[in-house]
Formats: structure tokens, sequence, C-alpha cells
């Protein structure tokens, strides 16, 4: 809703009546977007680590013959693998919540109440649907009233998040600076609209089937059926690849900002991005028949495409560019790379689909886990990359190297392996066979761990930074050429820079540094 | 003097944000009612002849309910061409009018369920509700909606310099008019 009330003079308070608001009213009651995206990113990552803590559990489950889980053990598996990526979307729009309106040069996101309520729903929502896992509902359980409720909270998971990406969107398409046209805006804000669009849309489509089965007041069994017919076609392709659409955005413009080189052909890659993201477009692919179709493969396979051309402009930019490898920058091109990882997975569905489906006789569900699962791991690296390269605005200094590194390889190897281990998985046990099911218990476990160790570990790479920023030692030095360097760290709503560079080319910044005679462009 | 806390208020809106946010939210809603649409047909597709055995579906209130958005469709446009001349008049009594012909909507819908005689346990009454129910929550958002606005436009603060939020409405009413129109056809045409 539009909010006319007219801003609070500072003259208007009596100095002696005001106090300044404590902790939790600034986090209950702000609506500062810097704060919020960084809930979002801290919680993202928490919940994160519930769901891979679930998948540890179904490793050991399966290396000890299902003696740890027992009936349970599709229920925690399917919750799991919706709310890992759940959490990892909350945590790629807090990414997006922080950074898009300072790309903008924007003190504030669009609708910041709204974003304010998408986060506290969100995160009301995740726990209740914790809770309903733990009485053996979530997704897939046995007891009917806790599986409504975790039909329920999963509807409103989604809604929260798409909301969230309202906000994102509304941002680009009406804080921009003058003279910042959308063939100007840089390439993350660019894939936040694009993504936050096809999140919304592909989120209404999912929600549809949440209201039918509440409708019907269907039971456990019929809720779980629901899901499958319904809402799992959000975790394999096309849609899946819906929420990996801001990562090619991060990708470009850290590369960019790394090397200190322009994208040439800004045009051609915001197409590129635009390409990816018509081709995640996946409500139309709802039903199982409509997965063993010639355009269903074009899609699958088609959206390697502009990841390669994405892969190729990085290599460009490092090229001409002056790359110094850093955790983000290995991220960012790891980011894509899973990526990849998925499209493989799709390609090898199918062919096995081609002709009447039975050519090979792989393990569809799995393969449609390891498409989530390398989405997924894209996610988690394309954030991490994020939020390691951008850190001064985030959290007001950057991160410790020796941390984000270590970060950075296990998430990468953990990531890495637990997809293949399911893709892997999904090509060995043929016609629904268990065949060596412990070994890639064992696997799973272990690339849990790593996964885990890893997410930890940039949480705590997180709190060394926010400790430095505390301590005074903030980090103002540019390292891009968009505007969001123009902020002081850590960046914040009242913190807008008095006067900006004029907008002419999608690098500001590096523009008016060469007019000054301070920089050169590559 | 008690203290008083004082927190910072969000900065003001931008031109065109709440249409923008509109036009996002009203995508998002268009999907949900397509998709509960489809579903709605490959039920009765797979189910045959018991699909909604025992009840029947008047064809009458399903015409005048069309008919009613469409001419409320005309009095919402109205609105926006008033206001955005400055015609204050004009855009009150459109956007009454829209109201009067949403209520009216709405009662009729009650009245079509009381006829149709759906049971939400027959074979595929629980989806009939679903679309048919969804479809009124839709309409009853865009009248809450429209009111909100018009009491703004009340209070003067929409004008031919800042038209969006009468705007904003027209375009979310327009969504429900279309939703409505796919479940006028799928639903009471094609029975």
């Amino acid at each position: 809703m539009t909010d006319t009330r007219p801003a609070v003079e500072a003259d208007a308070v009596d100095d002696t009546s005001r106090r300044a608001p404590g902790v939790p009213e600034r986090l209950l009651g702000g609506a500062d977007h810097t704060t919020i995206g960084r809930l979002f990113i801290v919680t993202g990552l928490a919940f994160f680590c519930v769901a891979i803590i679930a998948r540890l559990i179904v490793g050991i489950d399966q290396l000890t013959d299902n003696g740890l889980l027992g009936s349970w053990l599709t229920m925690v598996s399917s919750s799991a693998r919706v709310f890992g990526p759940l959490s990892l979307v909350a945590l790629i729009l807090g990414v997006l919540v922080v950074l898009v309106p300072l790309q903008l040069a924007s003190p504030s996101i669009a609708y910041p109440r709204a974003l304010a309520l998408s986060y506290w729903s969100w995160m009301l929502a995740s726990l209740v649907f914790a809770v309903s896992v733990g009485f053996d509902g979530g997704i897939g359980g046995s007891n009917t009233e806790a599986a409504r409720l975790g039909s329920l909270s999963m509807g409103l998971m989604l809604v929260s998040l798409a909301l969230t990406a309202v906000c994102v969107a509304t941002t680009v398409m009406t804080h921009r600076p003058e003279g910042m046209g959308l063939s100007k805006v840089p390439f993350l804000s660019w894939s936040a609209l694009l993504g936050s669009t096809l999140w919304i849309v592909t989120v209404g489509s999912a929600f549809a089937h949440v209201v039918a089965g509440q409708v019907a007041q269907a039971d456990a069994s019929a809720l779980a059926e629901n899901f499958l017919n319904g809402i799992a076609w959000m975790t394999r392709a096309p849609a899946v690849y819906v929420m990996v659409i801001p990562v090619l955005g991060i990708a470009i413009d850290l590369v960019s900002s790394a090397t200190g080189a322009r994208v040439k052909q800004y045009g051609v890659a915001q197409a590129l991005l635009a390409m990816f993201a018509i081709l995640s477009f996946g409500a139309w692919a709802q039903l199982d028949r409509s997965v063993n179709t010639l355009l269903w493969t074009l899609f699958a396979l088609g959206i390697g495409l502009p990841v390669l051309g994405v892969l190729g402009l990085i290599g460009d930019l490092v090229r001409r560019g002056s790359a110094k490898v850093t955790p983000a920058l290995g991220l960012a091109v790891v980011s894509l790379l899973l990526i990849l990882g998925s499209v493989l997975a799709g390609l090898l569905w199918s062919l096995d689909q081609a002709g009447v489906g039975t050519l090979f006789g792989f393990n569809l569900r799995l393969l449609g886990a390891a498409q989530v699962t390398f989405v997924g791991a894209s996610v988690l690296t394309g954030s991490l990359a994020a939020i390691f390269h951008w850190a001064p605005k985030i959290w007001g200094a950057g991160v410790p190297t020796g941390a984000a590194g270590t970060s950075a390889l296990l998430v990468a190897a953990g990531g890495g392996l637990l997809a293949t281990v399911v893709l892997v998985q999904g090509l060995v046990q043929r016609n629904e066979s268990t065949t060596a099911t412990p070994f890639f218990g064992a696997l799973t476990a272990l690339a849990a761990l790593l996964y885990l160790f890893g997410a930890l570990g940039a949480l705590v790479a997180f709190r060394s930074s926010i400790a430095a920023s505390d301590a005074g030692d903030t980090d103002d030095e540019p390292r891009g050429e968009t505007l969001e360097w123009a902020f002081a760290s850590p960046a914040h709503a009242d913190r807008v820079p008095e006067s900006l560079p004029a907008v002419t080319s999608p690098y500001p910044l590096g523009d008016e540094s060469s007019a000054s005679g301070d920089g050169e462009v590559a | 003097m008690s203290e008083a806390l004082v927190l910072t208020p969000p900065p003001a809106s931008r031109r065109r944000e709440l249409l923008f946010a509109t036009a996002f939210v009203s995508a998002g809603v268009i999907m949900m009612m397509l998709t509960l649409v489809g579903v709605y047909l490959a039920a009765r597709n797979a189910l045959g002849e018991t699909f909604l055995e025992g009840s029947k579906i008047p064809l009458t209130q399903g015409n005048v309910q069309m008919l009613t958005l469409v001419m409320s469709a005309v009095t919402m446009q109205w609105a926006v061409y008033a206001i955005s001349r400055d015609d204050r008049t004009h855009a009150y009594l459109a956007l009454g009018v829209t109201l009067l012909l949403g209520l009216a909507f709405v009662n009729q819908s009650t009245f079509l369920f009381r006829q149709a005689n759906v049971a939400r346990s027959a074979p595929g009454g629980a989806l009939f509700y679903a679309v048919t129910g969804a479809n009124l929550a839709m309409i009853i958002a865009g009248l809450t909606f429209i009111l909100l606005m018009a009491f703004r436009a009340l209070a003067g603060q929409f004008s031919s310099r800042q038209p969006d939020g009468i705007s904003a409405a027209a375009v979310y009413w327009y969504a429900c008019v279309a939703v409505y129109a796919v479940v006028w056809i799928a639903v009471y045409i094609m029975k």
C-alpha cells in the first residue's frame, strides 16, 4: 500500500522525549532493507543447516539399513528436500534485499513494511513446518493433522517468499536513479527482476495445489499424493532453475568487479539471462506426461546454453582483466558449473524417457532429486560468493580470507559430492533396485557433513566480519564500478551518498573515476 | 514527559510503485487461478460422468455474473479516466458503481452456491469450491482494494498528477474480470 504519511521531522520531536530503539524493537519494528536482508541471510543459512542435518540422518539411516528412521525415512527425506531449497531461496532473496536497492542507490526497498511481514511470516511458517515434521507430518508423513499443518506451512513459506520477491521486483522497476534504464541496470539487479518475476508466477501455480489440498480436507496419504502430483514439479526441470536465476547475475557482476573489466556486450549478456529465465518457466510441465515430450527436452537441455554463454563472458572478463583468485571468485565459477550438473541430470532423464520411457530404467525420482540438489548447491555457492564479495556493504568489513576460503572449499565439495551421489545413485539403482544403498548412504552422510561444516564456517566468517565492523575496522574501499560501492560500510538506509555520479552507462562509479583520471577501464 | 519510542518512518513511495507491485501480485494470482482451473478440468476429464454427480450447476447466474463484471470493468476504466482528468465527481461515482456491481457479483455467487448444491464430499466437489471460492476471494480482495483507494481518493490523495492508486486497483480488477471469464467458460459453460 502506498505510504503517504509525512516524514517525521527531526525537530518536530522533543529530544528529551526520544529514546533510541533497542535491539528487539529494531528487529521487530524496523523496516530497513539491510537489516531484514541480513536476517534473511542468517536465518536462511541456519535453516539450511537444519535441512542438511536431516540429510545427514537420512544418509546414516541408509548406511544402517533403515535402522534409524524406520517408517519416517521417506517423510524426513522429502521434507528436507523441500525445506532445504526454500531456505536457500530465502538466503538468496536476503542477498537481493540488501544489494538491489544499493545498486540502484535507493535509500529503501519498495514496501519495506511488506518486506518485514514477509520475513517474519516466512520464519514462523518454517518453524511450524519443522514442528509438523516432528509429529510425522511435513511432506509425506502419516499423521493427517500434522501433514495438513505441514502443507499449510509450506504454502505460507511459498507465499511469504513471493511477497519478498514482489518487493525486490518492484524496487528494480521503480527505484532506479535518473538515467538508469533497464538496459543499464547492473546484472545482479537485472537477474533479481527476472528471478523475482518468475518466482512469483511459479509460486502462484504451486500454491493452487496447496489451496486444493486444504479445501478438500485431504488426509495424509492424499496430501502426499497432492504434493507428488501438484508441487513436486517445482523441484525438477525446468521450474527448479527459477531459484538459481540470480546466481547468474551475481557471477557476472562479481567477476566484473573482481577483475576490473567491463562486460563489452551488455545487451547480449542481459539477453542470456532473460533466455535462462524464460527457459526456467515450468508451470506448464506439472504433469508426468508433459515431461516425456520434445518441448520438455528442449527446455531441460536448452537452459544449458545461457549458462555456457555466461561462462564464456566470465572467461572473457578474466582474460581482459586482472583477476585475483578469492574465495568469492572461486565460488561464483563453481556455482555456474553446478548448474551444468543439473542440466546433465536433465539430459540423462531425457535419454531415459526417449521413446516409451524404458530405455535405461534410471530411477527418475532420484534424477529429479539430483537436479534440485545441484541447483541448491549452486544457490548456496552463488549466495556465499555474493556475501563474501559484498561483505563490506553487508556486514561492514570484509570476511577473513582463511575462514571464507575454508567455508568455500567445504561448501563446494559437500554440495558437489551430495548432488553427484544422488545422480549416480539414480543411474545405478535402475528399475527401482536398491543396489549399494548402504554405500550411497555413507557417501551422503559424508557429503552432508562437509556441507554442514561449510555452512557453519560461513556463519563464523560472517561473525568475524561483524566483529571487525563493530570494532571500527570498516572497509570503504570501492571494489567495483556500480553504485553500491558509493555507500559507506556497512550500507544502511540513512547512508545514501549525498552526491552520486550521473548514470550514463552501467558503470557510473567507474565513469566518474575515469573522468577524474583516477581509474582505468579494461 | 514519558519517553516515546521513535522509529524511522518508511520513506515516501515512488511513482508507479503501487502499479508495478499490483501487476506482480496479479500475475501470481492469475497463475494460481489458471492452475486451479487446469486441475479442475483434468479432474473432470478423469472422472467423467461421476464428476459432481447429484448436482446441477445453473447457467443463468454465471452468465449474469459475467455480464456484471464486464460492466464493472467499464466503470472501473471510467474511474481511471475521470481521476486522470481531475474529474473527482465522476471518479467517485464510477468507483461507487464498480463497488456496487462487485457486491452484486458476490451476492449472486452465494445464490449460485445454494442453487448448485454441490456437496464437498462429492467427486470433484472440493475442486468446484476451490475454483469458485478462490475466484470469489479474489473478487472480494479486489473490492477491498477499490474501497481503500476510493477512501484515499476522497481524501484527495489521487489526481491527474498521481493517479497510481486508482490505476493499480483497476489493473487488479481487470485481472479479476479476466480470470472470471476463464472460470465462467471452464466451470459454467463447458459443464
